[in-house]
């Protein structure tokens, strides 16, 4: 079960960004553009 | 996938049974979650009914079953058992059914499973005697189950509703009626009807009921309740008032901006019920466990169940079909998926009931496990650390004074900005005219900017250096002077002392800002940052490995409180509700800072706790459920063990609610060891 670090719900298979070689999911967009603004904070 | 806000279980979006509020839609497992969500009193008032029709019911149940014999016992069992059964237990099947029909597990099926089996066991004994090698009923069982896991349920809601007293004490600032002004007659009507636009009297000693301007009149204001400031607020004809403040003196005519669910009370209570539904990073142990749970459990039930049925009648105990259907109903009965999935949603509620006791909202309680680890705090200067409404000093105009002074005000009463707030009140005394500004615009950290017949209007903040701008001529400049706040120095202390590190980051001089953190001791400070520097300071600290907390004005800050691992926000009065950031400081009182600090770190703690024990309990006695403790006790512990599995799984939640009530002392405790 992949989980969205942003908001700790399921992420989904279609919805990925990746950080430092290593792939994330989400459940939406939104959590998504926020893990992106700054991805240390979800990853650590 | 959406979380049931009220036992924080995954829930699929296709589920029909859902709740809207305030344009959001919420997904709940099972009925009952949906009744408690909706109305919780109603929810309180339906269990202690059902409950006034199972005990009476089960006791007698239990007392003719095992006192008397007598002709046609389990007939009279049977009757007894139906209220119970069918009337108390409705919820449980209802809830079952749409578990099923959403192909999803919840504790009702569960529930259901075990009192249904037992209960047609003992209706096929009832009507077939000789069927089975006993004449008894398991009618007592399948009662008592249902009584046991209603008063759980009961215990719960009563100290879920004790937990959140300080939320619904905020909801029980706003009055029942309003005394609308029709054509400045006053007439009462229900809060209910009162929309945005219509002008209501607040005479007083009255609560203010809704958000608005004050059209007429002028009095004094009590804002305690919100803000915890408590001088009162003189408020006249133009001033903002909020919601569930009192007005002290004088009567008021207001204007309502928001009313109801729009109001900055309802918002504040609205933001102190979500912390529930946000996800600690920590739970992620308790999903992975409860999205297996309600399968696993029946797996273990029917294996037990089966495997006891061979066993025992491979060895020849006539008992074996009777004690493998025990076994199904001990086992699906003492399992507690709720235990698990309320463990941290309750954890969580309670913290923010108890925060925003202490004049800390939480508005994003999936900030929790960072707020836990918090070793660096960056303070903003301006309205931060200094009092947030700053001296104007040196005010001087050349030209046209009386239009300076007009122009000024007229730009300036656009911005939310503490000095712009502060720049507005000074010019008020000077009997301004209100000027229209098109093309206005706020620029975070330089000013703000407009149009005035054809002509660019600038005022822009440089540092404490206040200067007007018309076409780039300055007209007006003023300097601004900013008081540390009191009790600051201890404040800061306290939180070096508890080897926090302390930075200041401000858009202001460095001879001002040395000046300050020299008063404060404190040794590392950026300053002449503009807004996005801001945010690249906190990036910088967090790439080192340190957890940020960025505390803020909430106004000009956003982006570095956002990029924070906890962006902490002062405010009051209306902009609580939209205030940016995780946390918002009611009062002001930075001493709160280290406070919600530790309150992160004792809600952490006590989510893993509950965590712990309900997968503890789950884990040790599911297995005695399903009969390990056999070859040491024998197989007479199934004439009690569906009882005792009710009344343990019944006690499982009430207990995990109980240990998160104690959140509220601990925290008390910890915040009062580590301040000086």
């Amino acid at each position: 079960m992949a989980t969205d670090p942003v908001c700790g719900m399921k992420g989904k298979k279609e919805i990925e960004s990746e950080y430092n070689g290593k792939k994330y999911y989400f459940c939406r967009e939104g959590c998504k553009a926020e893990f992106e603004k700054n991805p240390i904070k979800y990853i650590r | 996938m959406a979380v049931d806000p009220v036992c924080g279980m995954y829930v699929s979006e296709d589920s029909k049974i859902y709740s809207e509020q305030d344009g959001t839609r919420y997904y709940f497992c099972s009925q009952g979650c949906k009744d408690k969500f909706d109305e919780p009193d109603a929810e309180s008032k339906n269990l202690k009914l059902k409950l006034m029709v199972a005990w009476p019911f089960s006791i007698a149940i239990m007392a003719i079953g095992y006192l008397f014999v007598f002709n046609f016992k389990n007939f009279v069992l049977l009757l007894l058992v139906l209220p119970v059964q069918f009337y108390a237990g409705l919820d449980f099947y209802r809830g079952a059914y749409a578990a099923v029909k959403n192909r999803m597990g919840n504790m009702d099926l569960l529930i259901s499973l075990g009192t249904l089996t037992a209960f047609f066991f003992s209706l096929v004994i009832t009507f077939y005697p000789g069927l089975f090698p006993v004449d008894y009923t398991y009618f007592d069982a399948s009662a008592f189950i249902i009584t046991l896991i209603l008063t759980g349920n009961y215990i719960e809601n009563l100290t879920k509703r004790k937990a959140n007293s300080s939320a619904s004490a905020l909801l029980s600032l706003i009055p029942d009626r309003v005394h609308l002004l029709d054509n400045g007659i006053p007439r009462d009507i229900m809060i209910e009807k009162l929309v945005p636009g219509n002008i209501i009297q607040v005479r007083p000693g009255e609560n203010v009921p809704a958000d608005g301007i004050v059209a007429d009149g002028s009095s004094e204001i009590d804002e305690s309740m919100l803000t915890g400031e408590s001088e009162p607020v003189l408020k006249k004809a133009g001033s903002n008032v909020t919601s569930g403040t009192m007005n002290i003196n004088g009567t008021l005519s207001v204007k309502v901006t928001a009313a109801g669910k729009n109001s900055t009370v309802n918002k504040i209570y609205s933001l102190i019920q979500m912390a529930s539904m946000g996800r600690a990073k920590i739970q992620k142990i308790s999903d992975i466990f409860s999205s297996y749970f309600v399968p696993i459990v029946l797996i273990a039930a029917t294996s037990s169940a089966i495997f006891w049925y061979f066993y025992l009648r491979s060895s020849g105990n006539p008992l074996y079909f009777i004690i493998s259907i025990l076994v199904f109903v001990s086992v699906v009965v003492i399992a507690c998926p709720c235990a698990i999935g309320l463990a941290a949603p309750i954890t969580l509620l309670i913290s923010s009931n108890e925060s925003s006791r202490n004049g800390i909202l939480i508005k994003n309680s999936s900030s929790m496990d960072r707020l836990s680890k918090i070793d660096t705090v960056i303070f903003d200067k301006t309205g931060t650390i200094t009092d947030n409404t700053p001296k104007i000093i040196n005010f001087t105009t050349s030209g046209d004074r009386k239009l300076a002074v007009s122009l000024l005000y007229s730009i300036e009463s656009g911005s939310n900005h503490p000095v712009a707030r502060a720049i507005v009140e000074y010019l008020q005394g000077m009997n301004p005219e209100k000027l229209d500004i098109s093309q206005y615009k706020e620029v975070p950290g330089i000013g703000v900017t407009g149009e005035y017949m054809g002509k660019t209007l600038e005022a822009r903040r440089s540092g404490e250096h206040i200067s007007l701008l018309i076409d780039g001529n300055e007209l007006a400049s003023l300097n601004v002077e900013h008081n540390l706040r009191s009790g600051i120095e201890k404040d800061i202390k306290n939180l070096i002392r508890n080897n926090i590190r302390v930075l200041i980051v401000t858009g202001d001089t460095v001879e001002n800002t040395g000046r300050i953190a020299s008063q404060l001791g404190i040794e590392e400070y950026y300053c002449s940052i503009k807004p996005e520097g801001k945010a690249e300071i906190v990036m910088e600290q967090q790439k080192k490995g340190s957890y940020v907390m960025f505390v803020g004005d909430g106004i000009n800050d956003t982006v570095a409180m956002q990029t924070a691992d906890v962006g902490v926000a002062m405010a009051s009065g209306s902009d609580i509700a939209t205030a940016s950031g995780d946390i918002i400081l009611l009062n002001n009182d930075l001493k709160n800072i280290l406070g919600s600090i530790i309150i992160g770190k004792y809600t952490i703690r006590k989510i893993k706790q509950n965590i712990g024990w309900a997968i503890g309990y789950n884990s040790a006695l599911i297995p005695v459920a399903a009969g390990v403790l056999v070859p040491l006790l024998g197989l007479g512990i199934y004439y009690v063990l569906p009882i005792f599995a009710a009344l343990a799984m019944g006690l499982s939640s009430t207990t995990v609610v109980l240990n998160s009530m104690r959140l509220g002392k601990h925290m008390e405790k910890g915040i009062m060891a580590s301040s000086l």
